[in-house]
Order: C-alpha cells, then structure tokens, then sequence
C-alpha cells in the first residue's frame, strides 16, 4: 500500500532542519573535493614545462649535432639490427617462426630467456648510450665535474679519441638495438604461443573441455546420489512411523548390476 | 659673451667634427696598428688586413673562442695570411675545424683548457707565399668531431702562384701555439716549414726543411711532421729514415731521413722539373703515438710536369 501524494494546492511541509544541514555538508565536501582536485591539477600544470624540457633535454643532446657521431650511430643501430634479426632467427626457428607453439618446452624457455635478456640488455646499453651522450656535453659536466677528465679526454684526445668515443656510441646503440629487435619479438611470439596453447586447451575437443565435461557428469553423478539418498532417508521415515504398512514399505534396493554381470551364468 | 652666430657657427663645427670622428672610427682600418703606432706584426707577417674585425667569437654549446684571419706582406716582402684561435678562460677543450670550401686552413684537434684569461694563448697558422690572399667565406666548425657546431665568417684566403721557373721560390707555414695530447700532455709548437726551389743551369733541386729554435721539434722526440707532399714524390726517391727523424710520409707513416744542418732539418732531392700542387696538407703528431694534434694547410714543389 503506497503514502497518498500531499495535493498541489495543500499545506506546505516545513523544511526538515536536518536534510538542510546534510545537504550542505555534502556540498561543502563537494566544494574541499573540487578544490583538492584543482589545487593538484594545478601543481601538475605547472610541472608539464619542466617535463616537456627535461623530455627535449633528454631526446636532443649536443653529442646528436655531430654529423660524425650519427653516421657511427647510425651504422651501430643497422648492425645491431641485423645481429637482432639473427639472435631472433636463431632461437625461434626460420621455419616454426610463424607456426603455433606444438607444446615445445625448451622453445618457450629460450624465447623467454631471449626476451628477458633482450629488453634487459636494451635498457642497460640505452641507459649507458644515453649517458655517453652526456659525458660530451659541457653544461651537463659542468654540473658533475667528476666527469671532466672524461670530457677532456674525447674533447682534447683528438682523432683516436674521438674514434673511441663514436665506436662506443655506435657500439651500446648496437646491443641496445640487438636487444630490443630480438627481445620483443621473442616476448611477443612467447605470449603470442602462450595465448594458443591455452586456446587450444580450452577449444572444443580439447584436454581442458573433456576434463570440464567430466567435472559436469560428475557434479550430475553427485546430483543423482543426493538425490537417492535423500529418497532413501525419506522411507526409512515413513517405515519407522507408526501405522504403516509393510506395502508402504520401500521396495528392496536393486541388485547391483556388477554383482549381476560377475555371477555365473 | 659670443653672440647668438657665433655659437651657431661653432655648434656647427663641434657637429661636423663629431660626425667626422664616428665616420673615421667606423671605418675598418686597412691594418691594425699597435699602441705605438707602427704596424701590427704577428709572426713573420705586416698585418695589412684583417677579417672578422673584431676577432669573432664562437660560443655555442658551452664552447668559447675566438678567431681571425690576418694579411699582410712577410719581413721577406711575400705575401702571408695568419689564421689564429684562442680559447676564452673557462672554455672546455676545444676541436676546431677552420675551413674555406674543402681547403682547410687550420685543424686544432684541441684548444688547451685556460683558467686565466692571460694563459689563453693563440694558436697562430701562418703562410708565407709568392700571390695574393682574398676575403671569402669561411666555416668555423667544432664541438665534438669538430662538426657539431658551425659558424660562418668572412675570412682572408691565400691564393699561392709561385712562379716555379724562377732560380728560387718557396712557400712556407709558420705554427705555434699549444695543443693537448691525448694524455693531456700540453704540447708547444713553434715551428716553420718550407717547400723551396733551387735552381742551376743544369737541375733544380727541391729542398723540404723545417726549422724550430727548439731542439725537442726537430729529433722527433716531441713531434713528427706527416706531410702530403710527400706522398706525392716519385717511388724510391724518399730516404727511409729511422724513430728519430722529423719527416714522416703521411700516407704510410714511414719515417724520411732528412739532413740537420743547424736549427733546420732539410730533405733535398734533384728534379728535372718543378710543378707546385696546392692544397696539400701537413700534419702534425705526436711523437711516438702517432696521435694527430694539428692540420695545417702547405702546399709544396713536387718533381714532374715536363
């Protein structure tokens, strides 16, 4: 049964105190959430600049103006390409490269450990490249002069100097690319097989399908049991209660078959 | 008291004056004199010329030099050009590459570092040559490989023409200054080497000397000298030398004997005739690393041309 409405043209209730003060409560917290919000939305305005300069800082060193230095870069990066391009063939296989993983253990161990070892190596040598980088650069020095002696001696060491600077450079950016063309893809291939190996457990026909359809004629088999026994209790109550007849007696339990196919015949 | 003409007359002069005295002072005088007023001589070479004026300076990348080019006429009456650098006080170990077209003028493979502005001295490159030098422009290039930062400047370029039928012509490059090793040993170079013709009724003689007052540039105990030139010499006309000769072929590093007589270490060899190449370059190393420290442009007289 449901309150009648008060009618349009009807006294006018009183405003309840209570609901006023709660809903300015509530509107004050809305008010301190929205200022919290704005005040922290502010600070991260205000660093975006500074991330956006330490970003470009980070990306646009004085080393990359050399033209010299992004030729040996440049050779670097297609040689660790190509060493990528082996190291991934090698553990991959050419020929099962694209085919779906037929359950091969020691395969998914090593593109793990390929890609494991890859990204690693990749971030350590890209790390390491991006400080070599910096080691050549004055303001950046300047600010850590136990560098000095490492700027003066690719500054002022002349051409061998200078070669051993942009073999080095040309040598991290090499295993940082070797690392990074092996390693993911070996990742990628890794979860990519993973991801159909699962696919193929749990399809139709398949191991995990057969072992859930067990699972459901077991609970079905556990279904019918209960069933039985709770059919079985049920008459033994009847039977003890008084004024029952033997014909309401349940009938006698059935042979087991078993019992039936072992006699002999 | 003067009256009101008098004073628009002199106000009229006082203007003129004025105006007579910026106009001179912004004109860029034909040579730069000295406190003294005579003509400013840097090596063995009158400055006549200067180009940039002021010297320019390079400062990008936290790098700070500067540098000019100077011409003039030498003490002998030839005609001579100066390219000089100097690092400014603070200013971090430098590899410059001073240019015009594929030329190279001067290559320093590093201003030494200077923490007081009077230990900046200039690295000076000069030439002594039969012709004329011309305003042109120049690439100032340094920073790490000496190409990471560029500057373009006006600056004067020698133009040799020696004229090699003469009975004697030489042409010459004058270094001094100080550069670093790759040890950080600093290393002074004051030295003049020369290309020069004699000739006879009967044959020319081409003469490859370096001279230097000090001792240490001459054994090959400090520096080695690789030069172009001779590269470009008939196979077999080079004497072989040893670890203490000056002269070195700057294709192969092979040592070239060359005769002292004095403070002069000189190579001489018999040609039937003369041709003058330009540019070739000379090179200056380190002794016993064979580590580059300086590239400077010297043009030489070579056997052959019929």
């Amino acid at each position: 049964m449901s309150a009648v409405p008060p009618a349009a043209g009807g006294p006018r209730r009183a405003p309840d105190p209570n609901a006023l003060l709660g809903a300015g409560s509530r509107a004050y917290g809305w008010v301190r959430k929205l200022l919290a919000f704005y005040g922290t939305a502010v600070t991260v305005a205000q660093l975006v600049p500074a991330a956006i300069a330490l970003v470009v800082v980070f990306l646009s060193p004085t080393a990359w103006l050399s033209a010299t230095l992004r030729r040996w870069v440049g050779f670097g990066a297609l040689a660790g390409t190509l060493l990528g391009f082996l190291v991934l063939a090698r553990i991959a296989g050419p020929r099962t490269l694209l085919a779906r993983a037929g359950g091969g253990s020691a395969r998914g161990k090593r593109l793990s450990t390929v890609a494991w070892w890859g990204i690693g190596i990749a971030v350590v040598a890209a790390a390491a490249f991006r400080l070599h980088l910096a080691v050549v650069d004055v303001a950046f020095v300047q600010g850590v002069p136990l560098l000095t002696p490492v700027f003066d001696y690719y500054l002022g060491g002349g051409p061998r100097a200078a070669f051993i600077y942009n073999a080095l450079a040309a040598a991290l950016v090499a295993l940082a690319m070797a690392g990074v063309v092996a390693g993911a893809p070996a990742g990628l291939l890794r979860v990519r097989e993973r991801r159909a190996a699962r696919r193929s457990l749990l399809e139709e026909g398949g191991p995990v399908a057969g072992l859930d359809r067990a699972l459901e004629a077991l609970e079905q088999a556990k279904a019918a049991i209960e069933r039985s026994k709770d059919a079985l209790l049920r008459a033994a109550e009847a039977r003890s209660e008084p004024g029952v007849t033997s014909a309401a007696a349940p009938p006698d339990p059935p042979t087991p078959r078993a019992a039936v196919r072992r006699s002999p015949r | 008291m003067p009256g009101p003409s008098r004073l628009r007359w002199r106000s009229v002069v006082a203007v003129g004056l004025t105006s007579l005295v910026f106009a001179a002072a912004s004109q860029s005088p034909p040579a730069e004199p000295n406190g003294d007023g005579s003509t400013l001589q840097v090596l063995q070479c009158q400055v006549e010329q200067a180009l940039p004026t002021p010297p320019a300076e390079a400062s990008q990348g936290g790098f700070h030099f500067v540098f000019e080019s100077l011409g003039g006429t030498a003490v002998d009456g030839r005609a001579c050009t100066v390219h000089r650098i100097r690092n400014l006080q603070g200013s971090p170990p430098t590899p410059v590459r001073w240019s015009a077209g594929s030329e190279v003028l001067a290559d320093v493979v590093g201003l030494p570092r200077c923490t007081q502005d009077d230990e900046c001295a200039w690295i000076e490159v000069a030439r002594y040559f039969d012709g004329d030098f011309l305003g042109g422009d120049t690439l100032v290039s340094y920073g790490l490989n000496a190409d990471s930062f560029h500057e373009e400047t006006p600056a004067l370029v020698a133009f040799a023409s020696p004229d090699t039928s003469t009975a004697a012509a030489s042409v010459g490059t004058e270094i001094v200054g100080t550069v670093v090793t790759l040890a950080g040993v600093e290393v002074a170079i004051d030295l003049v080497v020369r290309s020069r013709l004699e000739r006879s009724e009967d044959e020319v003689v081409l003469v490859y000397e370096v001279s230097a007052t000090d001792d240490s540039q001459l054994d090959g105990s400090r520096i080695t000298l690789a030069w172009e030139a001779f590269d470009l010499l008939p196979t077999g006309a080079l004497p072989a030398g040893d670890d203490g000769s000056t002269f070195r072929s700057l294709a192969t590093g092979e040592p070239v004997a060359a005769g002292r007589s004095g403070d002069t270490v000189s190579l001489r060899l018999s040609a039937a005739s003369v041709v003058y190449r330009d540019p070739l370059a000379l090179v200056v190393l380190a002794a016993g690393s064979d580590e580059v420290l300086m590239r400077v442009p010297l043009p030489a007289f070579l056997p052959g041309g019929g």
